[in-house]
């Protein structure tokens, strides 16, 4: 017997256990207290001490027997002999955990007890009920996992027949480059960690508690998934430039649609959630958002790794597509039921509470929430669409086209709301004040679209998007020197909490935005015919041909051109032909300045080795390197908003809004 | 205290601020407005390559996991671009190249889904389902008397307030904003380029006898190159210009003669057929058509063929006089006597 | 963040008594029904692979193909085949499945023989003429073959990776056609629709 096939099921069925424990004394405690009106739970906690951290060793243990079996190549588990190789490098072996389906479950699992043990750590001397309820959920989801885990998507299982002396490797694609190391991970980490806010947020309609600091509680949740999702979005869209050969990073994919999907909603939620926070208003609102956001990551899966959807990232055809989907139908009704008949019991009735005045702060969320929903809703429709379709035969593509069509209006419409928005404050303001407010950064849009126009730009929409974006920084910065200002000149107090943090991301957002139109609208595409020692100028880029050679490995036909771009390489583009595939697989050669990214591939193999002549793609992008940059700074400013600023801060923040408040109402 | 130390000098930088607002907001409006318009309205001339790319990005990759083939190098992928690429030069419009593609791929070709009701849906519900959020956000946000999304009844809040002036007139504000987000969208919409009422056409200020003119005495001087972009400009205005046709796909011809490419000779020889498609008396096409299959293709037979529609449409005594010797070299390469026009 | 303290709240809700009004219910109820019904259509949905569009050109003229013969070089074209069954293969020696499914092609050719009313044409789909014929060679083909060079003849029969098959009518009508490798039986059925 096979020991890490043994641990590994071992540690899936003690969490298994534990779970059901934990979620018995759960059960047992909610029944006995909800007849009484006394709502504390001090003995509760106790109760689950020791099944809490079961779960997390239990799902702990089998992760790092896959990990010991994939490392000792012990390919009488099948899933190592599918994925794994003698061969296989190091990193690319432990990555193994996630390029398959079954593995990439247990791996989500790993992370989901993570989560799961950090709320119960936090929370572990609380004894509201909104937490007894979150842990119940949390468990609840636990308990599915590890079931998918269990049984369809078992990745313990024994290889059928004679144990192969080697196995059968990576997909190709998947053993290329680093970045497949992490942004799978980051991804999880961002798209598993909704579980939370889900979680709470249910907690507290089951359990009736209007009380807005969970609202704030929430926030503080989704947060930390967010970052990672939007990092993780952004080194997925690096991985498929560096390895997919087309010079593009975003192709509409359904893949990376599902990712997109959440983190829109996401991210709308954060914003309304803050203003549920400070104004108590929006309250069922992003109660919605949050719940569909968690929906919209189980829908994710689903697209991913059920088969339904044609892409380069999706997982094989499988058959846990039917459990995903009885769960998303579970979490549809119990959602749906919450925000139908419990949410009206905590939102609030008072007229103090509305929306005050359009051209205020929660004007600009509702704005802002309405922007993002509808690009997730376009990207949802592209989606799904085409499935359903198929469902009365017929076949429609939807592709970047679509998108971008669909999409484009409200983006800029969200990159104006973005340059202006962070000035504004609840109580309604006066155009004259706001106009104060916007005098600078507006002026800096304006100086940078005369420049552009003068230095021969041509495309309305570049134009609007860069002075956007500029006048965004412009605002963001401005915000930051407040910060700083009011915190006395301590950089803690300027970059910390979610008034620093939140214009950090900002900037990174509108760095993203820049450098994403450029790279679109000013790249340059062609091919180039070289014989060998040939130089030839493209875009007054200078491509020199130094020398082709062909490998014939065992399992692969490797042909490499050495390519010098001006004077720096040489850098070596290359086809890669797998037998029983009709298609090479190119890799690209990469030369990158934080101004310029020239991307070269080789279109075409020479016809017959004799010739030594190649065409070689060529795209030249602007700024690629700052729409990774864009991506850390996004993920900075999520991390740095989790770190508090000092009470001190908060305290004067507060007494300075309602002198603002008073000195506007003098104003008008 | 700092705290209204810092309160009153911001009164007093924000009353100068003021000033400078006042006298800068109108200019910032006019620089804004003005440059993303002059944008807008400045002609832009798309070169081949360039349009061919954007023909391309709209192209399923028939042979992919849902890639475009402007992102494929899969091999079918790589004869598409060059079929769209010919297409391109032959001055074809961007629907007859899509089209083309669609008659033998199936309309799951295009990646911007259209050409059937079902296709029409995948834009008509997103749509549809944003206007219904836009509605209800604003409906609820702008009423201010209803509870944002929770189903509360005017009634409930309404309380004794009654309508007043000042209400009507922000009535009057809110439809006035909303003309002018139309509006916005509208012209962000024909900014990206959609095909909305109102796209800009770009039009040549000659007409096309001077353009003509032009590129027959560009191409006489030996500028071949621009005699090339000046017959495209015709055909940009007029794809069945034949004389346009004819002299480009001569001119083109010519050029892959000379740069060995088969490729230009073929385009050449596609762009003088398609010219005689539209009429079959085009003594100058036949001849040059002739001149092709002669020297270029060597197929003397079908050179021939074209030499004989061509004398038989009574040309011009300089035409014939100019092509002689390879007239009578098709024709005693073939064995055939030479006809008496030429004696 | 803080952990909140919420048992000494205003607002807890336990004893509020609301009223769920009728719209609400009514468009919880609609999201659902429109939530389940594209689950229903995905839990039934096939696999993204097993999909593919019939072919456009099903019961049109055949596009005509001229050009010269790599196994023998004579001038070949599709107008000249009238009359008979047409074969339209489109393959190139890099393809396994066209390896794969040659002996199909042969043995129907061969059980053709004596009525000859069936002709095999072969396409070369991005290969070299050279690399094809003798392709065709080893596997024991005698058919004509046209090099499709610049992809046009795949472009205008609307064919994404070899192998393609197409049969075409006496009449020069396409009939079928076939994605993957062809099987002798899948031939035979095609052909006995059309007979």
């Amino acid at each position: 017997m096979d020991v890490n096939i043994v641990l590994g099921q071992a540690g899936i069925y003690l969490s298994l256990i534990a779970s059901l424990i934990a979620i018995g004394s759960l059960v047992k405690e909610i029944i006995n207290k909800r007849s009484s009106k006394d709502w504390a739970f001090s003995q509760l906690n106790k109760s689950i001490k020791i099944w809490m951290p079961l779960i997390l060793i239990g799902v702990a243990l089998s992760v790092v027997s896959m990990e010991h079996a994939l490392l000792s190549h012990d390919f009488r588990i099948a899933y190592v002999a599918q994925n794994n190789a003698i061969q296989t490098p190091l990193l690319y072996t432990i990555a193994g955990l996630w390029s398959a389906l079954a593995g990439s479950i247990l791996l989500w699992l790993f992370i989901l007890s993570i989560y799961v043990f950090l709320f119960y750590i936090k929370f572990r001397r609380s004894n509201s009920p909104v937490i007894i309820y979150a842990q119940l959920i949390n468990l609840i989801i636990v308990i599915f996992f590890l079931f998918l885990v269990a049984a369809p998507a078992n990745p313990f299982i024994h290889t059928v027949g004679a144990i192969p002396a080697d196995g059968a490797g990576p997909n190709p694609l998947l053993q290329d480059n680093p970045l497949v190391a992490i942004h799978p991970v980051l991804l999880y980490f961002g798209l598993v960690g909704f579980t939370i806010p889900f979680s709470i947020t249910l907690g507290r309609l089951f359990a009736k508690q209007s009380d807005v600091s969970w609202q704030k509680t929430t926030r503080f949740w989704m947060i930390l998934p967010w970052s990672c999702l939007s990092l993780g979005i952004i080194m997925g869209a690096w991985w498929s430039y560096e390895v997919l050969g087309w010079g593009g990073f975003w192709a509409w994919d359904p893949v990376e649609n599902a990712a997109l999907m959440p983190w829109l909603t996401a991210t709308a939620a954060m914003h309304s959630g803050v203003a549920t926070e400070e104004r108590r208003i929006l309250k069922t609102w992003t109660i919605s958002l949050i719940l569909v956001t968690f929906t919209l990551t189980i829908l994710g899966t689903y697209l991913t790794r059920s088969g339904v959807v044609e892409s380069v990232h999706a997982f094989s055809d499988s058959n846990i597509g039917i459990y995903l989907l009885v769960a998303i139908v579970a979490i549809v009704l119990v959602s749906l039921f919450a925000i139908t008949f419990l949410a009206p019991m905590i939102s609030e009735k008072d007229k103090a509470y509305l929306i005050q005045g359009e051209v205020s702060k929660s004007a600009a969320f509702v704005l802002n929430n309405v922007l993002f929903l509808a690009i997730a809703l376009c990207v949802f429709v592209g989606t799904v669409y085409p499935i359903i379709i198929e469902h009365f035969s017929k076949t429609i593509s939807i592709g970047p086209p679509y998108y971008d069509t669909l999409t484009a209006p409200f983006a800029l419409v969200l990159l104006i709301l973005i340059a202006v928005a962070p000035v504004l404050s609840y109580s309604p303001i006066k155009l004259n004040a706001l106009g104060n407010k916007l005098l600078y950064p507006a002026l800096a849009a304006a100086t940078v679209s005369v420049l552009l126009v003068l230095s021969g730009f041509s495309n309305a929409v570049d134009i609007i998007t860069y002075s956007f974006a500029t006048m965004g920084i412009v605002v963001a910065v401005i915000q930051l020197i407040k910060n700083f200002k009011r915190s006395k000149g301590s950089i803690i107090g300027t970059f910390l909490g979610r008034k620093g943090g939140s214009m950090i991301a900002h900037i990174g957002i509108l760095i993203l935005a820049i450098s994403i139109m450029s790279a679109v609208t000013l790249g340059q595409r062609g091919d180039l015919n070289l014989y060998k020692g040939q130089s030839l100028k493209f875009d007054n880029i200078r491509f020199t041909f130094l020398s082709l050679s062909t490998k014939n490995n065992p399992q692969d036909t490797v042909t490499n051109a050495k390519i010098l771009i001006n004077h720096n390489g040489p850098y070596d583009p290359a086809i890669t032909i797998f037998p029983n595939q009709t298609q090479g697989i190119g890799t690209p050669g990469i030369y990158s300045t934080p101004f310029e990214d020239v991307y070269i591939t080789l279109s075409e193999l020479p016809s017959g080795s004799s010739s030594q002549s190649i065409v070689l793609g060529i795209v030249v992008q602007p700024f690629i390197f700052w729409i990774w940059t864009g991506g850390f700074i996004i993920f900075a400013g999520g991390i740095l908003s989790l770190i508090p600023t000092l009470t001190k801060n908060r305290v004067r923040k507060k007494t300075a809004s309602k002198t603002e408040l008073t000195e506007l109402s003098k104003i008008n | 205290m700092t705290k209204i130390e810092s309160d009153t000098e911001q009164e007093n930088t924000s009353s100068n601020h003021a000033k400078l607002s006042r006298f800068l907001w109108p200019i910032i409006f006019l620089a804004l407005i003005g440059s993303v318009t002059y944008a807008y309205l400045k002609p832009t001339v798309m070169t081949p390559a360039q349009r061919a790319i954007s023909l391309e990005s709209q192209v399923k990759c028939p042979a992919c996991e849902g890639q475009s083939v402007e992102n494929s190098t899969a091999a079918i992928a790589v004869s598409i671009k060059a079929k769209i690429y010919q297409d391109v030069l032959k001055n074809e419009s961007d629907s007859q190249i899509l089209n083309s593609l669609a008659a033998t791929y199936g309309q799951d070709i295009y990646l911007s889904p259209h050409g059937s009701s079902y296709a029409d849906l995948s834009w008509i519900i997103p749509t549809v389902l944003i206007f219904l959020i836009v509605m209800f956000l604003s409906g609820t946000l702008l009423n201010r008397k209803y509870n944002f999304i929770s189903f509360v009844k005017k009634k409930d809040l309404q309380g004794s307030e009654s309508k007043s002036k000042s209400q009507h007139s922000k009535k009057l504000l809110y439809i006035g904003f909303s003309l002018v987000a139309i509006g916005i969208l509208y012209f962000l919409g024909l900014a990206l380029g959609l095909n909305l009422p109102g796209k800009r056409n770009t039009g040549s200020q000659f007409s096309q006898t001077q353009l003509l003119e032009i590129a027959n005495f560009q191409a006489s001087v030996g500028d071949t190159a621009g005699a090339i972009t000046t017959y495209k400009e015709v055909l940009t205005e007029n794809s069945s210009n034949t004389e346009a046709l004819t002299e480009e796909g001569w001119l083109i011809s010519q050029n892959g003669t000379k740069t060995h490419n088969k490729n230009y000779v073929a385009l050449g020889q596609a762009l003088i057929e398609k010219a005689l498609s539209y009429g079959n008396d085009n003594a100058q096409a036949h001849l040059y058509l002739g001149t092709i299959y002669l020297l270029d293709l060597h197929q003397p037979t079908l050179a021939a063929d074209q030499y004989k529609i061509f004398l038989s449409l009574n040309p011009p005594q300089n035409l014939i006089a100019a092509s002689k010797p390879e007239i009578i070299q098709a024709f005693t390469s073939l064995g055939e006597p030479i006809p008496s026009s030429l004696r | 963040m803080v952990t909140t303290d919420n048992d000494t709240t205003e607002n807890n809700g336990q004893d509020r008594q609301i009223r769920i009004s009728k719209q609400r219910i009514l468009l919880a109820s609609t999201i659902l029904l429109v939530i389940l019904g594209i689950i229903g259509v995905l839990a039934y949905s096939p696999a993204a692979t097993t999909i593919s569009t019939p072919s456009p050109l099903l019961g049109k003229v055949a596009p005509n193909i001229a050009g010269n013969s790599i196994t023998n070089g004579s001038y070949v074209s599709l107008q000249n085949y009238r009359g008979k069954f047409v074969i339209l293969n489109f393959f190139a020696s890099w393809c396994t499945p066209c390896f794969d499914e040659s002996p199909a092609l042969i043995t129907f050719a061969y059980n053709h023989r004596k009525t000859n009313n069936v002709a095999i044409l072969g396409i070369v789909f991005s290969d070299t003429s050279s690399r094809a014929s003798n392709f065709l060679k080893s596997v024991g083909a005698t058919w004509n073959a046209i090099n499709d060079q610049s992809g046009s003849i795949a472009i205008k029969y609307g064919v994404s990776e070899p192998p393609e098959t197409f049969l075409i009518s006496p009449s020069g009508i396409v009939l079928a056609k076939f994605i993957g490798p062809v099987t002798l039986a899948g031939l035979n059925e095609a052909i006995g629709r059309y007979q």
